[in-house]
Order: structure tokens, then sequence, then C-alpha cells
């Protein structure tokens, strides 16, 4: 589970652009299903789900995974943490250009360690899965809205994370790409993963693969 | 150990693909790299080459030459001069020369006249330096004509073509016999260029240098130790107006490692926001940064280098010759020999590898530690 507790998040504090994204928000995010943040653009979705990502620090309050305070970590076991247990899928997929999809699979496996026999295995696995294994060798640049998304999923699951934060998955895709990617989502929940997507395509949040909703509005909760 | 590898095997890949994938980019920071790295290793190859060169020459020379001075400049010296310095002890050995200028009208260059210390050539031969050969298109057993001050013709015969150790001074140089070049420069018997000597104790040189200047005022002294200051801080001077012009150029590529590393752009700021998202460290950021700087740098430095090797040593230093050099000895063709030490290269690679990746570094530093989500923003 993960808890967030009166987190606030300050933007240029002090100054005269001070922005408060984020305004004292506290929410518990079930184990193993899918939480969807609602809200208009600007309500402080992206900047919450940065924060639970450990992508960024609050300004203030605590969050815990699986009971492990995460505001407290170094940056050296921030990114420990978030390269163990969090994939990110990106609003605009935030592919690499001008590399193929393959060597954008191996991105987050590169500084482990790992042998290209082990990169390539997870990756052609994935790419398998996700229906893009005549594409390995395409250049990102050449990749439609539907297939450079998957990419991305295939990206954030390449390290086998139990958490998937999604910003606006389904921003830069059409509907029917949009419903592709619930049935992703529907396969991962299979996997007994945990997704927290920020949302607001009433496609996403209107679904049934939801399990828990949140709404937001200038950096608050808000409760109907 | 083979994890460690293999993560720096994985990032200079992916340093690769990276340089790859912005070519036009990353080729012209390339090419103006590598011309920075050519101008400056070419001047350091060639002063240090000249250095040596003029070392190597005064190796063998007298340890000092007593000149005779009219109205400030150097005149002819007359043989009664030695008597005076057989009486100076310490001397051991005296040796008046001969020696001057030819110019050749038709060529427009001028040669060296040398009458050696020892083993003339016979009367009406002569040993050239190869450059002259080169120069004159002549080959041993053919004959060279001069014109002697009283404008009648002198046709001397090529004993010998010399191939120098070095030949900085002695690719002009015509070695002749003393009848002869007293013939073809009008020079009166009982006179000589100058006079070389000889000094058994090294340490008592400075001191008979003064007696010679007491004792015969209108003369000047020159040390050999004189003479290689000389060279110092010709070449020295020389190449720092050199270095001067490079440091333009340098200045140039200041700017554009300043763009490419110190305000890196938007897509190097998401790149390395997105990476530390995906699970690198800061440590793992700057790795990879550095080893497409050492890429660049490495296949820039060995390029330049070798480039300069080539510009100075076989195409005779086209550029930089009419800058650094430049008194009339030298008109004719001459090849440097090259002279490459250690402090040469490890010099070159401070002041234009080390500054690079340095930038690289401190600048990727900079944004690693900047939180992914801001560096992505």
């Amino acid at each position: 589970m993960i808890e967030v507790i009166k987190v606030s998040k300050i933007y240029n504090q002090h100054k005269h652009n001070e922005c408060v994204a984020v305004d004292n928000v506290s929410l518990e995010i079930p184990e193993k299903a899918v939480t969807v943040i609602c809200g208009p653009s600007g309500s402080g979705k992206t900047t919450l789900l940065s924060i639970i990502g450990a992508m960024i620090k609050p300004t203030s309050g605590r969050i815990f995974v699986n009971g492990q305070e995460i505001t407290s970590l170094s940056e050296r076991f921030l990114s420990k943490f978030r390269r163990e247990n969090i994939g990110f899928v990106f609003q605009k997929f935030n592919l690499i250009r001008n590399l193929t999809v393959l060597q954008n699979l191996f991105i987050p496996l590169i500084p482990l360690g790992f042998s290209k026999k082990v990169f390539e295995k997870k990756a052609y696995m994935l790419l398998e899965k996700l229906n893009l294994s005549n594409l390995a060798n395409a250049n990102c640049e050449q990749l439609s809205g539907g297939e450079a998304q998957r990419v991305a999923i295939a990206r954030a699951l390449i390290n086998d994370p139990k958490i998937i934060i999604a910003d606006e998955p389904s921003a830069n895709l059409d509907s029917h790409n949009t419903q592709n990617l619930l049935e992703i989502f529907r396969e991962l929940i299979k996997e007994n993963r945990t997704l927290i997507i920020a949302s607001h395509d009433p496609i996403i949040y209107s679904s049934d693969i939801i399990n828990v909703r949140f709404n937001m509005r200038d950096g608050r909760l808000i409760y109907d | 150990m083979k994890n460690l590898i293999l993560r720096h095997l994985n990032l200079i890949d992916y340093a690769i693909w990276n340089l790859k994938r912005n070519k036009l980019k990353n080729s012209l920071i390339f090419f103006i790299y590598t011309f920075c790295i050519f101008l400056v290793s070419s001047v350091l190859m060639f002063t240090s080459s000249l250095n040596r060169e003029a070392k190597e020459i005064l190796a063998h020379a007298p340890d000092m030459i007593v000149q005779k001075v009219v109205a400030g400049r150097h005149d002819l010296i007359e043989i009664s001069y030695l008597d005076t310095l057989k009486g100076i002890r310490g001397i051991s050995e005296i040796k008046p020369r001969l020696w001057g200028y030819y110019f050749e009208p038709n060529l427009r260059v001028n040669f060296s006249l040398v009458v050696p210390l020892n083993e003339q050539p016979e009367k009406g031969s002569i040993y050239i330096g190869s450059g002259v050969a080169k120069i004159l298109k002549k080959t041993e057993n053919d004959f060279l004509p001069f014109v002697k001050t009283s404008k009648e013709s002198l046709l001397l015969e090529i004993e010998k073509v010399i191939e120098f150790e070095t030949s900085l001074m002695t690719n002009d140089l015509i070695i002749m016999n003393e009848e002869d070049f007293r013939n073809i420069t009008g020079m009166g018997e009982n006179k000589f260029t100058d006079i070389a000597l000889f000094i058994n104790n090294k340490n008592e040189i400075d001191k008979i240098a003064e007696k010679i200047l007491n004792s015969m005022p209108n003369v000047r002294v020159v040390t050999k130790s004189s003479i290689l200051k000389t060279y110092d801080s010709l070449f020295n001077w020389r190449s720092s107006l050199v270095f001067f012009l490079i440091s333009m150029v340098l200045v140039a590529f200041l700017i554009v490692a300043v763009d490419r590393f110190i305000s890196i752009n938007v897509d190097d700021r998401n790149e390395i926001g997105l990476l530390k998202a995906l699970g690198w460290d800061t440590s793992d950021t700057i790795i990879l940064k550095s080893w497409e700087s050492v890429v660049i740098s490495s296949l820039s430095f060995l390029i330049g280098i070798n480039s300069a090797y080539i510009h100075i040593f076989l195409f005779d230093a086209r550029i930089f010759k009419p800058i650094i050099m430049g008194w009339s000895v030298l008109y004719p063709h001459f090849n440097l020999v090259p002279n490459i030490n250690m402090w040469t290269l490890i010099t070159i690679f401070a002041i234009t590898v080390l500054p690079f990746i340095l930038f690289s570094i401190v600048s990727v530093w900079r944004l690693s530690i900047t939180e992914p989500d801001v560096a992505m923003r």
C-alpha cells in the first residue's frame, strides 16, 4: 500500500512566482489495484504522481510505500527505489528519439550490468506480449502514437516493477488506441501490479478496470 | 567485477548510440575540436622540433665566438686578434672561422658558405647540403657556378651531397676550400668572419668572456649558452604569436563546448531527467556523458595529433612556417626531424582533452543532481 500523508509541493517557494502545485494531500493507494487521479489540467495530478514515483521531493509531508518512507531517502537510494519498484509511462511517451525500439527498451537495464543476452531476452518477451515484435528494430521516430505508447509501457515493465505510474497515458491516443491501452492495463492487473494513473480522459477514469478514484482541483483532493 | 565491466560496456554502447543519434551536432563538435588539437599540436611539435635542432647544432659548436664590432655591426676580424687571445689563460683552442652568405639571384635564395675548421674540400670542390642539392637540382660531380665579387664566374665541382643529422641550419650549407671562399667573397688574406674558442673548464666561460671584453674593447663575445637562450626566446616568442592566433580558435571552440556542455539544451536535459526517472543513478549519467566525451576527445586527439605530425614533418609545416620561421638563412627548403616526446603529448592532452572531459562532467553533474521531474519540465 502507498500512503500519502499531508503532502504539499510548492514551486519557487518564497519567490514572486510561488506556485502551490499540491496542497496538503493525504490518500491511500491500495496494492494490486488500479487507482486513477482525475482532474483538469493544472490540478496537480502530474506533480502528485511525480512525488509518489520519487521523481521529486515534496515540500512537506511524507510518503510510505509498503511501510518504507521514501521521502527521507537520499538521492542514491531514490534512484534504486525507482529502478526496483516503479515503472513510468509518460504523457508524451518520452522515447529517446533516433534510437530503435529495442534500444529504448534496454535503457533502464543499462546501468545494471546485465549482458546483451539478458537484455534481449527480457525485451523480446515484452515486445511479444505487447505485439511489437515486428517493430524491434524500427526507429522510434517512425512509430504511430499507439505503437509509441506500447513501447513506453514495455520500457516501464522491463525491470518488472510492482508499481506502474502512468501520467495521462491516453492524451496522445485516439479512442481505439485508448481501448487497447485499457486492455494492456487489464493484463497488468492480472500480474498483480499496482497501477496509478493520472487522467482527465473519461474513457480511462470511467473504465471498469478502475478500483479507486481520486479527484483533484487546484492541488487539493475533492470529495464528491 | 564482471557486472562492473558489463555496466561500463553497456554505458559505452549507449554513449555511442547517443553520439550517432545526434550525428550533425556531434560531427560539428568533432571537426572543430580536431582542428583545435591539430593547431595546438602543430605549434608544439614545430617549436619542440626547432629547439631540438638548435640544441643538436650547438652540441658541437664552440664554447665561445669572438666577433669584431664596428659601429655596432659585425665586421671582419683581423688575424692579429689571435695573438691577444693566445695571451688569455683558460682557452684550449683558437680557431678563426670563415663563413658568409651567398645570394643566388635566379632562385632568390641565400646559401650559407662555410669553410670547415677541419678537413676542407680540395680547391675547386665543394660539399653541399641536401637542401641545396634539391633546390638547385644538382647531384655529385655536377658543377655549380658562383659569381665572384669581381663579377667573374667560378665553377666548383660538387664532390659530396651531405645528409645532415639536423637540417635546420645545415640544409642550405655549401662547404668549400678557404681559397675558393676568399675568391668568391673577396675577403682579404688576413681576415676572418669570426674566431671560435674552445674552453676546457666550462665553469670559466663567463670569466674568460669578461677577460676578452676587457682586453679587446671592439669585440663582442657570444657564448654557446647565450645562443641557446636566443633560440629559446626566439622560438618561444614566435610560438607565442601563433598561440595567440590559436587562442582565438580555442575561444570559438570554448563557445561550442559551453553550448554543448554548460548550457545543456532542452533535449539533453530531458534525456538526463528521463534516464534518472528510469532508475539511473547520478553516477550512471555522469559516466555515460564522460564516455561520450572520451570517445569524441580520444578520436579528435588521435586524428588531430596525426594530422599535425603529417603537416609538420611530411608537409613541411606549410601553415606555420611563414609565421614562426623567417630569417634569410632559411630560405632554402628544409625538413624538420620529427621530435615528439612524452611531455609534448602530455601537454597537448592536458590543454585539449582534459578541459573537454571536465566540462562535460561538471555540466552533467549539475544537471544530474536536479530532480528528474524538474529536469524534464
